[in-house]
């Protein structure tokens, strides 16, 4: 049976929630969820799932700009 | 006398008595006097013409001394000239090496706080940018936090499934 972790930032909607795993399920198989907030998010998610991270969280994204800014 | 013609009754006696007087005393007097002092003379006229001579000899010695001072004069002053103009020509190379050097080491400060200043201007700019840039995200990120809409999350949540299945694909 296919697993997959997803911690929400606590700004993320059952609604919002609900569309993730139903994507995951249709396209993957997934069958299995475990849910899990984190503060730290800012917003969004982040999925493990078939031993990959998915980082889509505010977070991440906003880290990786400050990065690219950071470069330039 | 009278076998000779003459009267001697009729001849002055005194006129004779005087003219002998008068050659004898020329006698004695040219005897007695005239030659110690002629020869007294002599010698005075000679010592005269010694000193003359002798006084000449100093005064052409002093002159001869005198142009040899002056030529002595002239050289040395000539020579304190040379060596006036000389001491003042280094004086002028060295003044003007002093100068050279100073401003070559003024521009060499002057570069430095240059390139100091630039340096301390671009470490401000670069802490600036940092800090503009950290509060730019630090402002994003609470403006963020309470912006995010179900609709957003909903995108990620295709964009990921997208790029998953883009990794499946490729793999």
């Amino acid at each position: 049976m296919k697993q997959a972790k997803i911690i929400c930032a606590p700004n993320v909607s059952d609604d919002a929630y609900a569309y993730l795993c139903a994507r995951l399920e249709e396209r993957f198989g997934v069958e299995s969820f475990e849910p899990e907030t984190d503060d730290g998010l800012l917003g969004c998610f982040v999925v493990l799932f078939d031993g990959k991270i998915y980082d889509m969280s505010l977070r991440t994204q906003l880290r990786a700009m400050r990065a690219d800014c950071e470069k330039e | 006398m009278e076998s000779l013609g003459l009267d001697l009754s009729k001849v002055p006696i005194d006129l004779v008595l005087n003219l002998l007087n008068i050659v004898l005393l020329f006698l004695i007097v040219r005897t007695l006097a005239y030659k110690p002092i002629r020869k007294f003379m002599d010698a005075r006229t000679e010592r005269v013409n010694a000193e003359a001579r002798a006084a000449e000899e100093k005064a052409a010695e002093a002159e001869k001394l005198k142009a040899e001072y002056t030529g002595l004069l002239e050289n040395s002053e000539a020579m304190c000239q040379q060596q006036a103009d000389e001491a003042r020509k280094a004086a002028r190379a060295e003044a003007d090496q002093i100068v050279s050097e100073a401003h070559a080491q003024a521009d060499v400060i002057l570069e430095k706080a240059r390139a100091q200043a630039k340096k301390e201007h671009d470490e401000t700019l670069g802490t600036m940018r940092q800090d503009v840039v950290d509060l730019a995200f630090d402002i994003s990120e609470k403006l963020l936090e309470h912006s995010i809409t179900d609709a957003d999350t909903k995108k990620l949540a295709d964009r990921l499934i997208d790029s998953c299945a883009g990794d499946e694909e490729s793999a």
